[in-house]
C-alpha cells in the first residue's frame, strides 16, 4: 500500500488534473468522455476519488480530511480504476 | 453618507474561523463617496457584528468590541472570527449559509436614559435620534467610553421623537441615566460554510477506498449525489440563491452523518 514519494506525487498530480478537467468541462460531459473508456460506475468512482484528492493540501501544517493511508489507498484505487 | 462594506476573506478548512475584513475604504468624492473620512465619519473605534444562520430570525451570536486586534484586523488583511468571538463555545461554524450584519459605530453626542426590561429610550441631551438619517440602524451604549452590553437595533416601525425612540428588544442591562450612546449604519454579508460537509464526504470516500468496499453502487451513488450537491450549493450561492445553497448543504450534512450512508457495513 505504501507508495514512494514519486508515485504519490505522480498519482496526486494526475488525479487533481483529471478532477479540474471535470470541473471545467462539466460533470455530464466528463462522464460521457470517461464513459467511452470506462463504464458509468467506474467513472463515478473515479470522480469521487479525484474529488477527494483535490481537497488535499500539501502544506504540512494544513488541515486535511484524508489520512496519508487513505490518500495512498485512493491513488491506488484510482489507478486501478 | 457612509456606506460600510464587509468582505469575506476566507474560512478555515475545519470551519473553526471565518476571516472578514472591512472593505469600506477611504472617502473619495468620485470613486468612493461612501468611504471613511471627511465628510463621512472616520474608520470606527467600536464595531459590532451580529450573526444569523440563514432564514433564522434570531441571531446566534453577537459581538460588540473596541479590541485593537479586531479593529486593526478588520481594517487590514482581515480578522479571523471564531465561534468564541460571538460568545459561543469553541467549535466549528455550522454548515450552511451564515448572514452577518456589520456595524462600524460612529461617535455621536447623544445622552439617554435606559430602563431595564424596556424598549423605550429617553433622550436627555445632545443630538436627537429623529434627526438621524434612516440609514442609522443601531446603537451601542458606552460605559466610561467603552462599549457595554451588545448591539441594539433602532425600531423604526415605532414613532421617533426628539424625546424618545424604541429599540427592537428590551434593554437587558441595569437601569441608568446619563448614558452616552453611539450610532451605526450597517452592512450585510452572506458566507457559505461547506467545509464540514466536505470533510464528512471526503472522509467517507477515503474510508471506502481504504476498506476496499467500493463495489456497492448505492454507496457511490449517494456519495456522488452529495458531491454534486456541494458543487451545486456553491453555484447557487454565487448566483445569490442563498436559500437553495443553504438547503443543499444542510441536506448533505444530514445525509453524510446518517449511518445508512456509511460506505461500509459499520459506522465509525
Amino acid at each position: 500500500m505504501q507508495l514512494t514519494p514519486a508515485e504519490f506525487n505522480q498519482g496526486y498530480g494526475l488525479a487533481v488534473a483529471a478532477f479540474r478537467t471535470s470541473q471545467k468541462e462539466g460533470w455530464a460531459e466528463w462522464v460521457y468522455k470517461v464513459n467511452r473508456k470506462y463504464d458509468v460506475a467506474k467513472a463515478k468512482l473515479l470522480f469521487l476519488y479525484c474529488y477527494a484528492l483535490s481537497t488535499w493540501d500539501t502544506d504540512e501544517t494544513a488541515v486535511n480530511y484524508l489520512t496519508q493511508e487513505q490518500m495512498a489507498a485512493i491513488i491506488n484505487k484510482a489507478s486501478e480504476t | 453618507m457612509l456606506q460600510p462594506v464587509l468582505l469575506f476573506v476566507a474560512t478555515a478548512k475545519d470551519a473553526t474561523s471565518i476571516t472578514l475584513k472591512d472593505g469600506t475604504g477611504s472617502y473619495n468624492v468620485s470613486t468612493n463617496p461612501g468611504g471613511y473620512g471627511t465628510p463621512n465619519p472616520d474608520a470606527p473605534a467600536i464595531v459590532g457584528l451580529r450573526a444569523r444562520w440563514w432564514k433564522d430570525t434570531d441571531i446566534y451570536g453577537s459581538l460588540l468590541s473596541d479590541s485593537a486586534s479586531i479593529l486593526s484586523g478588520l481594517q487590514g488583511d482581515g480578522y479571523a472570527f471564531t465561534t468564541e468571538s460571538f460568545g459561543l463555545p469553541e467549535g466549528a461554524f455550522q454548515t450552511g449559509v451564515h448572514h452577518f450584519t456589520y456595524y462600524p459605530f460612529e461617535t455621536v453626542d447623544t445622552v439617554v436614559t435606559l430602563t431595564q426590561g424596556s424598549k423605550v429610550v429617553t433622550v436627555t441631551a445632545g443630538t436627537t435620534v429623529d434627526t438621524w438619517n434612516v440609514a442609522y440602524k443601531a446603537i451601542a451604549a458606552l460605559n466610561g467610553g467603552n462599549p457595554t452590553g451588545k448591539v441594539y437595533l433602532i425600531d423604526r416601525t415605532q414613532p421617533i421623537s426628539s424625546a424618545t425612540f424604541y429599540l427592537t428588544e428590551a434593554w437587558a442591562g441595569s437601569s441608568q441615566s446619563g448614558v452616552s450612546i453611539v450610532r451605526s449604519t450597517e452592512a450585510d454579508l452572506k458566507v457559505l460554510i461547506y467545509q464540514n460537509a466536505q470533510k464528512c464526504l471526503v472522509a467517507k470516500i477515503g474510508k471506502m477506498a481504504l476498506d476496499s468496499c467500493s463495489c456497492d453502487p448505492k454507496t457511490s451513488e449517494s456519495l456522488v449525489r452529495m458531491t454534486m450537491f456541494i458543487f451545486s450549493a456553491q453555484a447557487d450561492f454565487e448566483c445569490n440563491d442563498y436559500e437553495g445553497a443553504h438547503n443543499k448543504l444542510v441536506a448533505v450534512d444530514i445525509e453524510c452523518n446518517d449511518c445508512k450512508t456509511q460506505p461500509c457495513s459499520t459506522c465509525s
